[in-house]
This record gives structure tokens, C-alpha cells and sequence, in this order.
């Protein structure tokens, strides 16, 4: 009875894995959509509206379009980087799902699953190393292309994400000192404590603790994932496209693909660290079964989620974008000692209220 | 063999076969593609050994930090202008001596240190065990550390000035 048990253990973990790709990779296509109908909407157009109602199957036809392209390589370029490089920028975005609690506990038959693909006790260190490693897509397809706009744009990359990834890492020590712990299901269990002020119950999410780690961590967010105002790497209208310039067909989707899942990873990174997770706050009081509370839960995830998302794309079309010394003074000379300060103030505090409770 | 063993050589043969052709690479680009590969096998091997904070240093700053240095530099000075080592004698030669006294000198430390080795695995959280004894046991070595970056930094800020004053400190 080896083979059945272990299906037992596998099949949730499966079906996790499987549930959380799919719905990765679907958020994914539509977040295109969204940027479009959004950015349609800030500028007063329609936006695509051809294909299905509201335009709605305009993704799919992007994906039939791009398999379709014929898939040019060019004769100069280094061939095995050149096609090792979209997925070593899509796959690492991808890999950060792996620890983020996306709801509490289910009961099926039984048994208690918690609905996060693996718990692991360094689940930040986790994230930040593979949010790292997505700088080697960018590179190398800037490397291999063979082309000066595309070395550039790698050139800018590589800077600009070392300079953020500090800023990243630095940004949430002061969160990592209040909570006390890298595990990502704790930080969000911790975060569904209150405080009672008179009457009234507030919730101890992240974002109230640590509003300053917040803000720093949502700018280096937003530089990490090479998004307006921080998307010098490509640079359309100085560096023609930046590393992706001589790409093409289903490469380039997984460009796209990239960008638009590492702006998911770090919306729920957000989520997680300072918007309280999957939990709602005062939903404790109605007394809901454990199943149902999670289901809620994830539903709330979802929902900040999709917030932090769709701040992504009002940045984006409201923003112009920096020049390149600005963006490595904001980094260096602004975003990074507002970090250190806000590590030594958190520290400071910790202590004088450990003393004083 | 059990799993982990088969774990274990696929990852050191990653680690030492990305290290042997670091050595036998002639494009620099390439070595450094070559060295994310040992590293890589480097932060298996601490997975393997239940070290997963280690590992995830390992990859944080050497594979997402170093290394990319590494490329940032090589992207700046193009890989036409370095030497080749194979041109001048005299270079293979000191080359030569010093990565022997190198092997040497780590072969002999390797030997007659008394590791402190254990059989079994740190229970739980090893975070908060290897933050303690940093700023405990080994907090001399630890600032001794920050006191030889702090150092290079400011030894690269003098670098830089000088050769922006031109050559007038």
C-alpha cells in the first residue's frame, strides 16, 4: 500500500502546483488585457474591443498570433543564449509562487491542507534570491543578441537590478525584525492579530507597522519588475526595445510573459507582507466554517492582489519615465539610507517597547 | 544508492564540472556562465545538507549579487582587452606558483582543522541559531568581515577619484 499513500501526499501538492500555474499564466494573459483597457481608459479610447465581448478573447488571439510568427534568429547572434534567455527570465518569475501563501488551511476528507505549495521556513530569503536570478534573462538577452541597443538595455539591467535587489532586501528588515521570522504562512498568521483601539478592532496588518518599509519596498517593487517609471532596460524611444530588440515570435511573449508574472509575484509579495495575506479583516465574528473562511481568503488575496496590479498599470500610464542617473540616485542615495533608517528606528522602537510592555 | 546519494554526485559533479571548465574556458563570458552553474551546484549541495538559509545566501549573493558584477564589469570593458595567460611565459609561470601555494596552503588548512562535524541536522529554524552565533561566538570574525568591505569600499572610492583627478590624489 506504498503507491496509494503516496499519491495521498502527492496529489494535493500536484494539484496546487497545477492550480496555481494555471491561474498564473491566466492572470497573466489577461493582465495584458487589462493594461490595454486601462491604459485605453486613462488616455479616453476604447482599447481593443474586436475580438469577443468587451475584446475579452484578445489575449488568446495574441498567443495564436505570436506561435504563428515565423521564429527569427539572427546569423550573429549566440544561439544557446540567445534562446536560454526568455526562459531564464520567464522561469525564475514563475518559481517564486512556491512559497506564497495564497489562503489558510482546507479540510478535505480529513485532512488538513494548507493552501501554500511549499512552507518553507526562509520562504523571504526564498523570493529575494530568485527575484535576483530573472536578471540573468535580461542580460544574456542583451549579451547574445549581438546588437548595441540590446547590450545597452542588459547594460541597464544589470545595474539597475543589483542597485533594487538591496533596496528590496533592505526594505523589508524592518518587517522581518517586528514579525521575527522569514516564514512567510507566520508573517501573515501574525498579521491577523488586532488591536483594539476604544471599540474598535484594527487589524495588525504589515502596512501600519512598517509604513515606510512599504513605501521603499513598493518603489524597489516596481524597479525590480521593470516597470514605468523604471523601465530603462527597454527604453522603447531611446534604446528601440532595449535587450528584447531583436526578438521575436513566442520569444518575445515570454518577455512579455515575464514582466507581467514578476508584477504578479511582487503584488503578492505586497500582499503578504504588509496588506495581512488571505486575511480579512473581521471576518472572525461571523463565525464561518474553516472551509469556507479559507475560500473567502484566497478571494481576499486575490482582490489585494489585483489592487497592487492594477496600481502597477496606473503608475505606468501616469508616470514619465527617469532618467538614468536619477534612477541610480534615487536607489543609492535615497531609497537606500531611508532603508538603513528605517532598519535602525524599527530596532530602536522594538527595544523601548520591549522594555517598557 | 538511496536518492540522496545520487542527489549528492549529480550536485558535485555540477560543482566541480562547472569549476574544471571555468579553468578550460577561454571566453570569459562563457567562465562565467560556467561558475553560476558550480555555484548553483554549491547551493544544492547546502540544501542537501539541510543548510537551506546557507543555500539561499548562496544564491542571493553570490549567483544574484557577485556574479553579476562580475557581468556588469565584462559588459563595460569588452572581452577583447584581457590577456591571455597563454601569451606571456612569465605570467603562466607565477600564475602557475601561486595557485600551487594556494592548493597548498587550503589542502593543509583542510587538514589539520578539527571540524566541528555533526551527523545530525540542525532541528527547525536554522535562521535564528546561525544569527545568534554570528553576533556571539563568532562576532570577531564577523566584524573583522565588515571591517575588510569597508575597506575595499572606500580603497574603490580612491581608485575612482584618482583617475577621475587625474592621477592627483
Amino acid at each position: 500500500m506504498i503507491v496509494p499513500s503516496l499519491l495521498l501526499e502527492l496529489a494535493p501538492v500536484l494539484v496546487k502546483i497545477f492550480g496555481a500555474f494555471f491561474v498564473v499564466l491566466t492572470l497573466t494573459a489577461y493582465l495584458t488585457l487589462a493594461e490595454r483597457k486601462f491604459s485605453a481608459f486613462i488616455q479616453d479610447r476604447i482599447g481593443p474591443n474586436r475580438v469577443g465581448p468587451f475584446g475579452l478573447l484578445q489575449p488568446l488571439a495574441d498567443g495564436i498570433k505570436f506561435i504563428f510568427k515565423e521564429d527569427i534568429i539572427p546569423t550573429q547572434a549566440h544561439k544557446l543564449y540567445y534562446i536560454l534567455a526568455p526562459a531564464l527570465l520567464l522561469v525564475p518569475a514563475l518559481m517564486g509562487y512556491a512559497v506564497i501563501p495564497f489562503g489558510d488551511y482546507v479540510e478535505v476528507a480529513g485532512r488538513l491542507i494548507p493552501l501554500q505549495i511549499a512552507d518553507v521556513d526562509i520562504g523571504i530569503l526564498y523570493v529575494l534570491a530568485i527575484a535576483g536570478l530573472s536578471v540573468y534573462g535580461l542580460f544574456m538577452a542583451g549579451w547574445a543578441s549581438n546588437n548595441k541597443y540590446s547590450l545597452l538595455g542588459g547594460l541597464r539591467s544589470s545595474a539597475q537590478m543589483v542597485s533594487y535587489e538591496l533596496t528590496l532586501g533592505l526594505s523589508i528588515v524592518g518587517a522581518l525584525l517586528v514579525y521575527g521570522t522569514t516564514n512567510l504562512r507566520d508573517i501573515v498568521v501574525q498579521q491577523t492579530a488586532y488591536w483594539q483601539v476604544g471599540s474598535i478592532l484594527i487589524p495588525k496588518w504589515g502596512v501600519f507597522l512598517q509604513p515606510l518599509g512599504f513605501l521603499l519596498f513598493l518603489v524597489s517593487a516596481f524597479a525590480e519588475s521593470n516597470r514605468l517609471p523604471f523601465d530603462l532596460p527597454e527604453a522603447e524611444n531611446e534604446l528601440v526595445g532595449g535587450y528584447h530588440t531583436e526578438y521575436g515570435s513566442m520569444k518575445f511573449a515570454m518577455f512579455f510573459m515575464g514582466e507581467y508574472t514578476g508584477m504578479i509575484t511582487m503584488s503578492a509579495l505586497l500582499t503578504t507582507f504588509f496588506f495581512g495575506g488571505w486575511h480579512v479583516p473581521w471576518l472572525e465574528a461571523a463565525g464561518l466554517s474553516r472551509n469556507v473562511a479559507a475560500i473567502l481568503g484566497v478571494g481576499a488575496f486575490c482582490a489585494k492582489t489585483g489592487c497592487f496590479l492594477f496600481l502597477y498599470i496606473w503608475v505606468r500610464w501616469t508616470l514619465p519615465r527617469f532618467r538614468y542617473d536619477q534612477l541610480m540616485k534615487l536607489s543609492w542615495k535615497g531609497v537606500f539610507p531611508l532603508a538603513l533608517a528605517n532598519v535602525f528606528l524599527t530596532g530602536v522602537c522594538l527595544y523601548l517597547y520591549s522594555r517598557l510592555m | 544508492m538511496s536518492a540522496e546519494k545520487v542527489a549528492f554526485f549529480i550536485l558535485s559533479g555540477l560543482t566541480l564540472g562547472g569549476g574544471l571548465a571555468i579553468l578550460f574556458s577561454v571566453r570569459l563570458m562563457r567562465a562565467v556562465v560556467y561558475l553560476l552553474v558550480s555555484l548553483f551546484g554549491v547551493a544544492g549541495l547546502y540544501i542537501l545538507l539541510n543548510a537551506e538559509f546557507l543555500a539561499a545566501l548562496q544564491v542571493l549573493i553570490y549567483i544574484g549579487g557577485i556574479t553579476i558584477l562580475m557581468v556588469f564589469g565584462l559588459m563595460l570593458t569588452g572581452p577583447g582587452q584581457f590577456v591571455n595567460p597563454a601569451e606571456s611565459r612569465l605570467k603562466a609561470v607565477a600564475a602557475g606558483v601561486s595557485s600551487l601555494t594556494t592548493a597548498i596552503v587550503l589542502l593543509l588548512i583542510v587538514k589539520k582543522t578539527k571540524w566541528p562535524a555533526g551527523t545530525q541536522a540542525l532541528a527547525g529554524d536554522t535562521t535564528a541559531e546561525i544569527g545568534r552565533l554570528l553576533l556571539t561566538d563568532h562576532v570577531f570574525a564577523f566584524e573583522i568581515a565588515s571591517v575588510l568591505l569597508l575597506v575595499v569600499l572606500v580603497g574603490v572610492a580612491l581608485f575612482v577619484r584618482l583617475a577621475r583627478d587625474g592621477g592627483k590624489p
